[in-house]
């Protein structure tokens, strides 16, 4: 009796080789146990895909008889739902930096259902500063200009600027690169100068944008370089660069009315209001006591604007009232409003005089603007870290929803109008609160999914993967 | 700023040393401390901060030069922006790669190795002609890579 169908070609060798082996367990071959039936057969040829022929290919999946189209079809189906954004949503975008990773999260916030999820991310080339969003689709095949879109320009570390589709996921390259990086004719030709200021692109970090919302393909941004370019995005090139600012020009805002008005602050601690069409003439220019951090116009009086420093002031100024020179400045009126930089403040879109301010303090202040000046409805601390971005919600039905973002890498949707002393304040202006919502209706992002992308940091051997919690004091 | 933690040996598992140092401030790419560890077989152990990253590097007998990143997130959201409703396609697209977008991209990740090879080069030169003390920082990835040979660690190698 046989086990083996045929005997192995290398079983006499082996018997060879132990002589002393029992005739009875001979025939089971146990000698050759580990040895591989192919080894002595140099004569055939091996080949991992020796079978191939027997396995049937088909173009595509409808044509294989294997695969049931419906289950497909019903997978797709449940992807795209997962992956719907309805009317009512809103998408609140992130720039995120962990480690030195760095990645857009864009978040739906669900106001009715105080959800905040993740719905799909994407990486960026280096620690991303600031983000604007554009309503007008670059470098998309198969739509129209000047159709409506959803794109979004990013500046980071690095001095090109990207700009990404929104409804696209899964994408890892951007749409669009302003700079260097964008003309590869350019990149080819100056391959070996070195890096200066020049009218083309931008050789710093880029600390600010900001799109035209009349003109809505040009995109004005403000780099470390020192300059303030001016983008026109249906060609991807740089139309005009202004070199007025000193140092850094680190924010820019373009005017709602007079639309070819750019309001930029610099590290220069100038502010300058000029018109793009004469980069040539003599800018009005605004002077504060430390270097600026964000400037903005009021969205309810187009003549006026605000400003805020690293030391912590706000200032409030005519931009039809300019000084003879930058040291004869005299603001509407000035705010304490912290004591460390006021990295970021935005003014209510919908409800004048209602003003949000964050600061290094790792505080959140609201204020109600009057005649008389300003006074401090509410401060708070959510525990996001040093703030670096408070946002008003853009639309009307969410107008009391900031959006606050920090240093610990959290971001939360605060419910101001469920605060008693912003409702106080702005009595007539709120809506009634939602029946169920408690004081102080904090949305955040659920921790699950956070955990899990924690999980792949790389860990340390031995015990060293305990983490340690960032201590900032 | 002062940052107690636990340091432990990434070079082996067992390891329990643990130390509590303390970081003082710094900027960029500072070497914080070194440790000599007489039960292990490290001979120098660096903790560098860089652009926002604890990395350790420990130089071990017959192990050659060892990396590795210590598990301290920075994490932290630089920029907030929301967007208008009814301007997101209520249904994405998935992203799907075509001929032409693989050479379009096939092109910027070739220019971006230019890029980096170019700057690699550069840094080598640059060291070469010792004028990386006098040259002042800089900012792109390669030429960081320059500056981690200019720690006592990778000088010990």
């Amino acid at each position: 009796m046989h086990f083996f169908p045929y005997s192995p070609p290398c079983s006499k060798l082996t018997s060879k080789l132990s002589p002393g082996l029992d005739d009875d367990l001979k025939e089971y071959h146990l000698s050759d146990y580990d040895n591989d039936d192919d080894e002595d057969d140099a004569g055939v040829k091996m080949s991992i895909f020796g079978n191939v022929k027997s396995l049937s290919y088909h173009e595509s999946n409808k044509e294989d008889p294997y695969i049931r189209l419906n289950e497909e079809q019903a997978d797709e189906d449940e992807d795209a739902e997962d992956l719907q954004i309805l009317a009512t949503d809103n998408l609140l975008l992130a720039a995120k930096v962990q480690g030195e990773s760095a990645e857009l999260v864009a978040h739906v916030y669900e106001d009715s259902a105080s959800n905040l999820y993740v719905h799909h991310d994407f990486p960026l080339p280096g620690m991303p500063l600031c983000l604007e969003w554009l309503d007008l689709p670059v470098n998309k095949q198969g739509v129209e200009k000047d159709a409506a879109g959803n794109f979004l320009a990013i500046g980071t570390m690095d001095p090109d600027i990207e700009i990404w589709d929104l409804d696209t996921v899964d994408c890892m390259y951007p749409n669009a690169i302003l700079g260097r990086g964008g003309d590869v004719k350019e990149k080819k030709k100056k391959k070996k100068k070195p890096k200066k200021k020049n009218d083309n692109y931008h050789v710093d970090a880029v600390l600010s944008l900001a799109a035209n919302r009349k003109h809505r393909n040009l995109l004005a941004s403000a780099s470390a370089d020192k300059t303030v370019k001016l983008w026109d995005l249906n060609t991807t090139t740089c139309a005009k660069s202004y070199s007025y600012h000193t140092d850094k020009v680190c924010s820019v805002a373009w005017h709602k009315v007079e639309a070819t008005v750019l309001l930029s602050g610099s590290y220069d601690r100038t502010v300058v209001a000029a018109d793009m069409r004469a980069p040539d003439a003599q800018v009005p220019r605004w002077g504060v006591e430390s270097d600026v951090e964000t400037v903005q116009w009021d969205p309810h009086n187009e003549n006026f604007f605000f400003v805020s420093t690293e030391r912590g002031i706000i200032h409030y100024h005519d931009v039809r009232a300019a000084p003879q020179n930058p040291t004869a400045t005299k603001a509407i009126w000035t705010l304490q409003a912290h004591d460390d930089v006021l990295s970021s403040f935005d003014v209510n879109p919908v409800i004048p005089g209602f003003l949000a301010t964050g600061s290094f303090d790792k505080s959140i202040k609201l204020w109600n603007i009057q005649p008389t000046g300003p006074s401090m409805v509410v401060s708070r601390n959510f525990d996001v870290g040093k703030v670096f971005a408070t946002t008003f919600a853009p639309d009307q039905e969410v107008a009391f929803r900031l959006a606050v973002a920090g240093s610990r890498g959290t971001m939360h949707v605060w419910d101001t109008s469920t605060n008693k002393a912003v409702r106080s304040a702005f009595a007539g202006r709120v809506p009634d609160v939602p029946v169920g919502a408690g004081e102080d209706r904090l949305v955040g992002v659920d921790d699950d999914s956070s955990e899990s992308e924690d999980d792949g940091g790389a860990e340390l051997g031995g015990n060293g993967g305990e983490s340690m919690d960032e201590d900032e004091d | 700023m002062t940052i107690p933690f636990r340091l432990a040996n990434p070079c082996s598992r067992g390891f329990q040393g643990f130390r509590f140092i303390e970081l003082r401030p710094f900027r960029r790419t500072t070497v914080i401390d070194k440790i000599f560890n007489p039960t292990s077989k490290i001979l120098k152990f660096t903790l560098l901060w860089y652009e926002g990253v604890f990395e350790t590097g420990a130089a071990t007998e017959g192990h050659g030069l060892n990396l590795s990143r210590l598990n301290i997130k920075m994490s932290m959201i630089t920029a907030i922006q929301w967007v208008p409703r009814g301007f997101a396609a209520p249904f994405p697209t998935k992203y799907e790669l075509t001929e032409a977008e693989f050479d379009r991209i096939a092109e910027l990740a070739k220019l971006q190795l230019d890029d980096a090879n170019e700057d690699l080069e550069d840094a080598k030169e640059a060291a070469k002609n010792g004028e990386s003390s006098k040259s002042p920082p800089r900012k792109t990835e390669s030429m960081e890579k320059d500056e981690y040979a200019l720690l006592p660690v990778f000088a010990a190698m």
